[in-house]
């Protein structure tokens, strides 16, 4: 019994260390149990750009209110570059993904000029600017509406081959298949000395400076990367919905990546996937019941962050390292 | 061989001088302890010394380089590490994750692709002077949870892991019990050895145990320097700051 024990904790460690394998076995069975394969779909969207947010906030340590930018400027260049090109779908993804690159790349320079509270704001007017304009220019974004049929090209390479990838399963599929790559690049990036930085710039960036990190750099690719991570979440769900609308520019859309990525956990590698997963199950079945879906899925929020403030994956995390001592005790 | 040197080194804030026209030479492996009442200028002296703020006017030599005007990150990657009076840790990451951050500054901090955890030379060093400083037992421990005596060795390992050239260490025994103090000056010898160290002390007992030579601050001037004994035995500096007292 105690061996099985011990057994059983190390299966669980060595999970804990390398979740992708099981998470991804997870991510495989979903859309089979969840109500509808879109609702799936777009749990695994939101996902992969909470673990993009996860990098600036969970991982850097600052507070950005501005997210959406990057997301809708990834969502508005794919689907733009869909309209009015003949661009193959890849081309299109890699066009939102370059736009929200560059994006990030200007307004991250200039809001890391300020720390704190003054760069949350900056964050937040960067992306607010973003959503007036898409607002008023209406010739290229669509205005108010917002970008209509948008075409579904093939997945194809010329002349190798081409594939639908628009029945809901499939697509859940292809959307998968951008998000593992995404979950492998970022476990890699947060386990180098980048990521390791990173974390001491978190912890205490002044130390972090008089160890002769350059903090302010570190601080911007890190801002850069999380943008292209988000972009690509938004060129993936224009494809998703075939439909760009201004509210994705919204400021609200950068509070509710916000929020997922607490109620999954903050600075944990997964916590804000599982928080995105959860966020979009509570949203959909609750409006399913009302339209004022925020006033059940509010208090819920408040009472995860009062009570569980590690978020779920991480009050997760805390109680696998109680049983891992306590079954290495017991071994 | 002369390590550093300042030369006129003046730093105002509005209207006071905090630091004026203050000349300093370190030599190579010398152990020179900086001392004076509180408000000396002490604490200005190194941050101006370590680039966390820039000199109003005046010069400062390191290595052989000139290194006025130079920003702090730059600085440390000259050679020159600090560790903090007021503990100055990364209290959420492990003991060992502090030191391997220190190690790890030398080399590029753009490596997105290699493990940190297999980088066995970078690991390795972290590991050592976990042991110098004692920590080695403790290197799971997240460094907030340590007791105060240990934040302070770790301190001390945060800066020697840049494996810096030259030391500033700012009050290391700042808050230790006597015993603790004993263990902290034989841990300053310990690591000294190939080292250049200025230090900031209150206790005498420790400036007069560690020092080949001492400077006195007073007002942001110097207004003694030399070896221990001809400091103990300085008017000057006993009237304005041993109070008449002899040590």
């Amino acid at each position: 019994m105690k061996m099985n024990g011990l057994n059983f904790g190390k299966t669980i460690n060595w999970l804990a260390g390398n979740p992708i394998p099981l998470i991804v076995g997870v991510l495989v069975i979903v859309p089979f149990v969840s109500p509808y394969k879109a609702l799936a779909t777009q749990m695994v969207i939101l996902g992969l750009f909470a673990l993009g947010y996860n990098m600036i906030y969970g991982y850097t340590g600052l507070l950005s209110f501005g997210h959406a930018a990057y997301f809708g400027l990834g969502a508005y260049a794919t689907g733009i570059v869909l309209i009015r090109t003949d661009c193959s779908l890849l081309t299109a993804i890699g066009t939102g993904v370059f736009v929200a690159f560059v994006g990030a790349c200007i307004f991250g320079f200039l809001c890391l000029r300020r720390r704190g509270i003054y760069f949350a704001l900056l964050t937040l007017a960067f992306a607010q600017m973003l959503y007036f304009t898409a607002n008023v220019w209406e010739s290229v974004t669509g205005g108010e509406t917002g970008l209509r049929h948008i075409p579904h090209p093939p997945l194809a390479i010329p002349g190798l081959f081409s594939v639908d990838i628009y029945a809901p399963t499939r697509f859940y599929f292809f959307v998968l298949a951008f998000a593992v790559i995404a979950l492998l690049l970022l476990k890699r990036i947060l386990e180098s000395p980048f990521g390791k930085a990173l974390q001491g710039i978190r912890e205490n960036e002044k130390r972090a400076k008089a160890l002769g990190y350059n903090t302010n750099r570190i601080k911007w690719l890190s801002f850069v990367l999380s943008g292209i991570f988000s972009g690509l979440a938004g060129a993936l769900y224009t494809l998703h919905i075939g439909f760009v609308g201004i509210d994705e520019l919204y400021w609200e859309t950068s509070g509710r990546i916000l929020m997922m990525t607490l109620l999954g956990g903050a600075g944990t590698f997964f916590g804000p996937f599982i928080g995105a997963g959860i966020f979009v199950y509570l949203e959909d079945i609750i409006s399913g019941f009302t339209r004022y879906w925020m006033i059940v899925l509010g208090p819920i929020f408040v009472l995860s962050v009062l009570f569980f403030p590690q978020g779920v994956w991480g009050t997760v995390r805390l109680f696998l390292d109680r049983f891992k001592k306590v079954s290495l005790k017991e071994g | 061989m002369e390590i550093l040197r300042t030369e006129k080194v003046t730093k105002w804030f509005g209207g006071l001088s905090a630091v004026l026209d203050v000349d300093l030479t370190l030599e190579k492996h010398e152990i020179q302890s900086i001392i004076g009442p509180n408000g000396a200028g002490k604490s200005t002296l190194f941050r101006l010394i370590n680039g966390e703020m820039q000199p109003s006017s005046g010069n400062i030599w390191f290595n052989g380089e000139y290194i006025t005007g130079m920003n702090q990150a730059s600085v440390s990657l000259k050679g020159i590490a600090m560790s903090y009076q007021i503990t100055n840790i990364f209290p959420k990451l492990s003991t060992f994750e502090n030191v391997r951050l220190a190690v790890q500054s030398r080399k590029t901090a753009y490596n997105l692709w290699s493990k940190s955890e297999s980088d066995v030379a970078v690991n390795g060093k972290a590991g050592d002077t976990l042991k110098i400083t004692g920590l080695y037992g403790k290197k799971d421990v997240l460094a907030g949870n340590l007791s105060y005596g240990d934040k302070r060795r770790l301190e001390i390992a945060i800066a020697i892991g840049s494996k810096p050239i030259l030391l500033l260490m700012d009050e290391p025994t700042s808050g230790l019990s006597p015993v603790e103090t004993n263990e902290m000056v034989a841990l300053v010898k310990r690591i000294a050895k190939g080292l250049s160290v200025i230090l900031v002390e209150h206790k005498m007992k420790v400036v007069m145990d560690l020092s080949d030579k001492i400077t006195v601050l007073h007002q942001g001037r110097v207004i003694a320097r030399g070896d221990p004994g001809r400091i103990r035995e300085d008017e000057t500096v006993r009237r304005v700051y041993l109070g008449g007292v002899r040590v």
